[in-house]
């Protein structure tokens, strides 16, 4: 209860007044996963989960969507000379309901599938809803996972509190030091107006895709890290993102609490619901209307469709070579192996920046500008005009990167709390010498939009 | 080794976290600017001086205000001109508004008698946030730099006061790349001339970076009794950039770039050091001076429109603050050749010497002391 009522002020501080929507969303799951259970038909069944699932995708059509795809019919209405103007709601965008929604149709979704049992207590479920760690900014949970967590009693060993405090540590520096340094290079190139030089919009892509990373990994990390000090296991949203070399693998270690959402809760749904169109054609048209939601799940945007667009075409195009290339440049030695990873894998790092371009841009003509940029105006001399931009991005990146190659190296994500005492003692010192000298909080957690 | 067990650890960082903020305090020791020293020195007169002495008869005055008074008004040429009636001290800070100035005249009040004039020179726009720079935080108390966090709504303003490494970086940074290059202390002179001339290379007139050094800054490796003298010996005028344009002054004809500036009024919700400043000259009978500031005569046309509307926050500051004064009738810029300046900004020794003349003039006018 206490926990439930921490997290009911954490969300009330932003707006109490959201609070409410919050709560619906918490009754209306509780409810129906209830009626599920004790639902005598399969048709009775169906029925609590539509209502589940019209009440969740309802408010957040409503907040979300709603405006977008208003604007855009008009606008697309209008081209054709059609005079269409409902009114716009313009209301602000409820903190993390995006993430929450998602995570309270899980549950509704395990219920009806028969995976868990409904809770039994409302304060069990509303705290699995509401825990305010994730409540904002994810991951979003799983009921199978969080919900047996809340319920159990918990013990906080020495232990969880060491690893805890070493996930905040490293969170807050992603974010306060990585993040917000790298927002500096980033926010201006994207604010300002064509024409782009090449050479800054990719560093500004460089730095975007880095600042991403650190700021959602940085959120996750400190959730997780509260978590822990807790006695409460949250999973991990990240896993060594920048190490794989296709769009498969990336999707499996990128935002894992969604595209694991997706796979489980859309995709393979889909993938039954269209057996009977023959062939691989059903895999693509899955993965593609499965990567077009991930895309619009990040907002009401036209350059979050095309960034859904753009990894589905990805997914598809990997999916079309894989059958050809799984046995072509297989080396023996251990020394070209590795090397042909990090070739791949660097290749493929660039696939990220680009779609990470795509996803920061303003608008598709924006992100069409900075990519002509890019191809016909790279202008590599104007690098020495932007020796800043390239320190920043360089001294925020390295230490990140090399926190991952360790991490890599060691297949631990504890690996540094393995460490002697000393070395562990070294490295705690550099994180909080990072954050109280480098620190430039201000700035919000990006995900806080979604 | 496992004396603590696990506890090694934090004790281990938190001990070289401590040692890390004292190693960067020691650092920016050496190779601070003379700017940044000058604040602290002077700011540690005000805190430490007691019961100030003024000679009989005279009048004791404070010339408070920015970079542009520092270097502006020499209080021996001003004492000269007044026929010996007033004793006056400089306690302009570079870089820094009047939220310092504040807390240095209430530092100052705490163990002395009160300063019978002040002379400001108050800028519009002067007290938005970049009151708030590294520059105020430097000498200033736990409580000054918690209404910097406060007004400014910028709980990192706090920090930077807290943390010797966030206020320092970049003399620490200086001193680090020096210290790889060679050993201290020989380094110290070539850390200065090395950022002079990198500060200065594109400059559009010639910058003697060489000189700049030797120019009156106070001196890092002179000990803080040796610089606190210097700053009694002179009554805190430095001649701070002074030689920074080569031969001591600005070349003829040259003509400054001049930024527009918004010509902000006197808001008291963005200016809440102005009231608190008006007030405590009030409580202690000081009366206050307003004078306006001074520029180079080229490149100035009337579009330059940074003194226009201050008279009308003068007067209304006035109809509030009866110990408020400024010189009636003409009110204006005061106007220099490019050779009384020893940079875009700030005048040299010679150009101070006629500001400092000007000012007493209106000084004598205003207070009817002959």
């Amino acid at each position: 209860m206490l926990l439930l009522a921490a997290s009911c002020v954490f969300y009330a501080a932003w707006d109490w007044r959201f609070l409410s929507l919050l709560f619906f969303s918490i009754i209306l799951d509780y409810k129906c996963a209830k009626g599920i259970h004790t639902a005598s038909s399969p048709g009775r069944k169906k029925l609590f989960l539509a209502l589940s699932v019209t009440g969740n995708l309802g408010a957040l059509g409503c907040f979300k969507y709603y405006d977008f795809f208003v604007s855009s019919l008009r606008s697309l209405l209008g081209h054709i000379g059609i005079s269409f103007s409902p009114p716009l709601l313009n209301i602000s965008i409820p903190l993390g309901i995006s993430f929450y929604t998602f995570q309270t149709m899980s549950y509704t979704f395990d219920v009806y599938r028969g995976l868990i049992r409904p809770a039994c207590r409302f304060s069990d479920f509303a705290l699995f809803v509401s825990f305010f760690p994730q409540l904002v900014a994810g991951p979003i949970e799983r009921s199978k996972h969080l919900l047996p967590q809340i319920t159990a009693p918990r013990r906080i060993t020495a232990s969880c509190l060491g690893e805890g405090g070493y996930l905040i540590l490293w969170g807050l520096f992603l974010k306060v030091v990585a993040a917000d340094n790298l927002s500096k290079v980033v926010d201006p190139v994207f604010a300002s107006s064509p024409p782009y030089r090449g050479i800054v919009a990719l560093l500004a892509a460089y730095a975007f895709t880095f600042q991403i990373f650190c700021d959602f990994y940085g959120y996750s990390t400190i959730a997780r890290g509260i978590g822990k000090c807790m006695g409460f296991d949250i999973m991990a949203n990240f896993r060594l993102p920048f190490f794989v070399t296709n769009a498969r693998d990336f999707w499996d270690r990128w935002h894992i609490s969604l595209s694991s959402w997706v796979r489980d809760y859309l995709y393979f749904p889909l993938l039954n619901s269209l057996r009977k169109i023959r062939g691989e054609a059903r895999v693509y048209i899955a993965i593609f209307i499965s990567m077009l939601l991930v895309g619009l799940w990040h907002g009401a945007a036209w350059t979050y469709v095309l960034f859904g667009i753009y990894w589905g075409v990805a997914f598809i195009v990997y999916i079309l070579l894989r059958s050809y290339c799984h046995n072509w440049l297989l080396f023996k030695k251990p020394f070209l192996r590795k090397a042909w990873f990090c070739l791949r894998s660097l290749v493929f790092f660039h696939c990220v920046v680009l779609s990470m371009l795509i996803f920061r841009s303003q608008s598709p003509g924006q992100f069409g500008g900075m990519l002509r940029g890019i191809l016909y105006n790279f202008n590599a001399a104007a690098l020495s005009d932007n020796f800043d931009g390239i320190r920043i991005t360089a001294a925020a990146v390295l230490p990140v990167l090399l926190m991952q190659v360790i991490e890599f190296r060691n297949g631990d994500e504890y690996a540094v709390l393995r460490w002697k005492w000393w070395q562990q003692g070294l490295v705690y010192f550099a994180i909080i010498f990072g954050i109280v000298t480098f620190g430039n909080g201000g700035n919000k957690f990006i995900y806080f939009q979604f | 080794m496992l004396l603590f067990g696990k506890r090694n650890i934090y004790i281990l960082s938190g001990v070289l976290f401590v040692f890390s903020q004292l190693l960067c305090l020691k650092m920016a020791a050496v190779t601070q600017p003379g700017s940044k020293q000058v604040t602290y020195y002077k700011r540690e007169w005000c805190r430490t001086v007691r019961g100030m002495k003024v000679p009989p008869g005279r009048k004791l005055v404070f010339f408070m205000g920015s970079s542009q008074t520092m270097a502006g008004l020499v209080p021996a040429v001003f004492d000269k001109e007044n026929g010996g009636f007033t004793c006056s001290y400089n306690l302009a800070l570079p870089a820094t508004r009047l939220a310092p100035s504040y807390f240095m005249l209430k530092d100052y009040l705490r163990n002395n008698p009160s300063p019978d004039y002040i002379i400001i020179r108050l800028e519009p726009g002067g007290f938005n946030g970049e009151v708030f720079s590294d520059y105020s935080l430097l000498g200033a108390g736990i409580a000054e730099a918690v209404q910097y966090a406060v007004l400014s709504r910028d709980s990192l303003v706090f920090l930077d006061y807290l943390v010797p490494s966030r206020l320092f970086w970049p003399e620490v940074k200086q001193y680090i790349t020096g210290k790889f290059l060679r050993l201290m202390p020989e380094r110290i002179k070539e850390l200065y001339r090395d950022g002079y001339r990198k500060r200065y290379s594109g400059v559009s007139y010639p910058y003697d970076w060489e000189a700049a050094y030797d120019a009156g800054y106070l001196h890092p490796e002179l000990s803080r009794k040796e610089n606190m003298a210097f700053v009694r010996r002179n009554r805190g005028y430095f001649f701070l950039f002074e030689l920074s344009a080569r031969g001591r002054s600005m070349p003829e004809g040259y003509s400054p770039r001049r930024i527009p500036r918004e010509n902000l009024g006197w808001d008291e919700k963005d200016c809440a050091f102005l009231g608190k400043f008006l007030e405590l000259t009030l409580k202690n009978n000081i009366k206050l001076i307003l004078i306006p500031g001074y520029g180079m005569k080229q490149g100035r046309d009337a579009g330059d429109t940074r003194m226009k509307n201050v008279p009308a926050s003068w007067l209304k500051i006035r109809a509030e603050f009866q110990n408020v004064y400024f010189p009636e009738g003409e009110l204006e810029y005061k106007l220099y050749s490019p050779a009384l300046f020893s940079d875009p900004r700030h005048l040299n020794y010679r150009g101070a010497c006629s500001y400092t003349r000007d000012v007493a003039r209106e000084f004598r006018n205003i207070t009817g002391l002959q």
